[in-house]
């Protein structure tokens, strides 16, 4: 029952409602793991399910996101040490000399939402920059964007650096970005998404390889 | 005897805003530049702009606008900006409701004129936008149109200048990387011109340049447009800011973000030079929820230009406006349908500097049959916006007693006289009935439409730059990939 209403909470996107639903399962002594399997994810599941049928639109997917987003905080202290993990570790960023941050905002959120913990470094983000939170989260995956043509090289730059690094040949390295296309991918040697969904989809995709 | 309140010009007084929305809008904008204000990442800038009297934090990089500053600045930008062609000649004057249509930049996709298939732009391509653009009468000005990617990014803004000058007589509207690029562009323009001074008294370039939404300013962007502010050389500083994505979903919301983005910008451009010529706007887009997606055609972006248009004229400013594009992929009923409305939207609200015409696939793909069609559907919008005649000819009642009963037009001198400015002739659009179409050529608009694009692109195009020019051109673009460290 308190399952159930988890997940309408994330169909409903509501915050508060989650909040009560959570402290009171945990208070009632339900496993960690076991809320999150059976109220958090199937909630997401169906609003993934939602999203792609063109039932519910970007906006009501993140509301939905940041309701799991709570659910989950209060069960992160719980789950330490737990069986469960994340899906997988991504840094994101906007590369270096853009300031272009909406697009992969979304991404960012839609794969919260998705399960990924993401650490998103921002804009304007060097090569250095990307290198070193690789270095201190040691993420599974690196996602950058780019909006103007003349900033995509940087994107190259961060590929040869990750590449170069025998410790990191398999972080999975994925791009997107207005001007950005599946050759110019191909070319440095990442994975394109040319939207926030089919960047979950690439994510999911290239974890299971 | 007098006839009175006539109007001369028989176009219809289209407004979108009463002046109080106008006033209230303006009042919004004012109340985010004085209450946010904008980042800049220029440090140069925010010292101008201190001085100048704006609340400016080194630290935070924010800078925070008095009205009146914001006020001066809309006084002091001319109301009218003329634009000359590469020969100098000035075709186009940038001022209340004088509309001229013309390309966009960058797009990275583009439809091979012989195989039809989607595919990276070229540099040739672009080349052949150049060419389509200088047939078609309703374009005023040629943008690249195209992202090219055969060519060095750092030198494409130089590249394809140099393209558009040698296959295109009218004047440019360019993107820059930055302003040691820009500056190449000038030089490049100022040889051409007989010098700087002369550029400046007749410009031929203008510059497409934008702050990044929401109230964020790059340092290559301010950068830009103070140099554009010295050289004199027009410039829009027009937000992009995306409903719902970088700017509020609300569409009053996006424009006064977006409006105020965008004045901050003029500011800056006036203290740096007084009476520099600046093209206002805002180039809206909405972002489509299901897809995000920054939309190119629907109904709001024909009303929203057309709302600015309103605050342009209530600023007495130039208006960068947009039309004739599409999020449709290829030339269809999409197409045609927004097009054809966005077209009208500028005719109709009287925007100034109309980009964008013959994009497609949502501000991605350039198509040189879609220039073309967007060609004809201006000449169709301008038979709109012409209205119909109130003389004494036109009324024809002298003609319609001596016809008579059961007589006929078709044979009258009246009707050989006025039906061509009367009745507009399309170009592609058939008129033919199916039989007589069948056995003509029976082909459809689109194949029309290929098949006079490759005509254009293989007839003998000789360069319009000179030799000497052309080399000094290569030589600008050498220096500066040699400083680059790029080939070419």
């Amino acid at each position: 029952m308190l399952f159930k209403e988890m997940k309408e909470a994330i169909l409903e996107g509501d915050d508060e409602v989650i909040v009560d639903l959570v402290e009171k399962a945990i208070k009632d002594g339900v496993d960690p793991i076991e809320i999150l399997d059976k109220g958090l994810v199937p909630g997401m599941d169906e609003v993934g399910k939602l999203f792609k049928e063109g039932e519910i639109f970007v906006p009501e997917v993140l509301m939905s996101a940041n309701v799991m987003a709570a659910g989950n905080e209060l069960l992160k202290p719980l789950l330490v040490g737990g069986k469960r993990e994340v899906k997988g570790k991504i840094i994101i960023g906007t590369v270096k000399g853009d300031l272009h941050d909406i697009g992969k905002k979304i991404v960012a959120m839609m794969l919260e939402g998705a399960g990924y913990e993401v650490i998103d470094l921002g804009i304007d983000v060097t090569p250095e920059r990307f290198m070193g939170a690789l270095e201190e989260t040691q993420a599974d995956y690196v996602g950058m964007s780019a909006m103007l043509t003349t900033t995509m090289p940087v994107m190259e730059e961060v590929v040869k650096l990750i590449r170069g690094n025998e410790k990191y040949k398999d972080v999975k390295i994925m791009i997107g970005g207005a001007p950005v296309t599946e050759a110019f991918a191909e070319e440095i040697g990442a994975r394109f998404s040319y939207d926030a969904a089919s960047a979950v989809d690439l994510a999911n995709e290239l974890r299971e390889q | 005897m007098l006839l009175v309140n006539q109007t001369v010009n028989q176009t219809f007084d289209f407004k979108m805003c009463s002046h109080e929305q106008l006033v209230r809008l303006h009042n919004g904008s004012l109340e985010v530049l004085e209450r946010s204000g904008v980042k800049i990442f220029e440090e140069t800038a925010l010292k101008i702009l201190a001085e100048g009297g704006a609340y400016v934090d080194f630290d935070t990089k924010v800078a925070k606008f008095p009205a009146h500053m914001v006020e001066e600045a809309i006084r002091t930008a001319p109301s009218r900006i003329a634009v000359a062609n590469p020969a100098g000649k000035r075709t186009m004057f940038l001022e209340r409701n004088k509309v001229y249509y013309g390309t966009g930049t960058d797009l990275p996709s583009h439809v091979d004129p012989y195989t039809k298939e989607v595919r990276p732009t070229t540099l040739k391509d672009i080349e052949n936008i150049a060419k389509v653009v200088e047939k078609c009468d309703n374009f005023s000005y040629v943008s690249n149109q195209g992202l090219a990617q055969d060519i060095p990014q750092h030198l494409h803004d130089m590249i394809t200048l140099k393209a558009m000058r040698k296959y295109c007589s009218k004047p440019n509207l360019a993107t820059a990387t930055d302003k040691d690029n820009l500056q190449c562009l000038i030089d490049m323009c100022a040889e051409m011109a007989g010098g700087y001074e002369e550029l400046r008294r007749n410009p031929t370039l203008m510059l497409y340049n934008e702050p990044v939404s929401p109230l964020m300013n790059s340092e290559e962007a301010i950068q830009k447009l103070m140099l554009c502010a010295e050289y004199g050389i027009p410039t829009t500083y027009a937000s992009g800011g995306v409903s719902g994505g970088t700017s509020p979903v609300t569409l009053s919301g996006s424009i006064i973000c977006s409006n105020a983005e965008c004045l901050a910008g003029l500011v800056l451009h006036q203290l740096v030079k007084k009476g520099a010529p600046f093209i206002y706007g805002y180039v809206y887009g909405a972002m489509d929820m299901m897809t995000t997606m920054n939309v190119y055609g629907g109904p709001e972006l024909g009303m929203v230009h057309a709302i600015m248009a309103d605050l342009a004229k209530f600023y007495d400013l130039p208006l960068y406006g947009t039309s004739g594009c599409t999020d449709a992929l290829e030339i269809d009923a999409q197409a045609g349908t927004e097009s054809m409305y966005s077209i009208l939207c500028a005719a109709l609200s009287g925007q100034n500097l109309v980009h964008d015409n013959a994009y497609t696939g949502v501000g991605a793909i350039g198509n040189l049959s879609m220039i073309l069609l967007v060609n004809e559907q201006i000449s169709f919008a301008k038979r709109f916006v012409q209205g119909i005649n109130y003389d004494e000819s036109s009324f024809a009642i002298d003609l319609i007693d001596k016809v008579g009963y059961g007589g006929d037009y078709v044979s009258q001198k009246h009707t050989a006289k006025h039906f061509r400015n009367e009745v507009y002739y399309p170009k592609f659009f058939n008129r033919k009935q199916y039989v007589a179409w069948q056995n003509e050529d029976g082909l459809t608009l689109n194949q029309k439409l290929e098949k006079r694009a490759v005509e254009i692109i293989e007839e003998d195009a000789p360069s319009l730059i000179d030799q000497r020019t052309e080399k000094i051109f290569d030589e600008i673009i050498r220096d500066r990939a040699k400083k680059l460290g790029i080939e070419y």
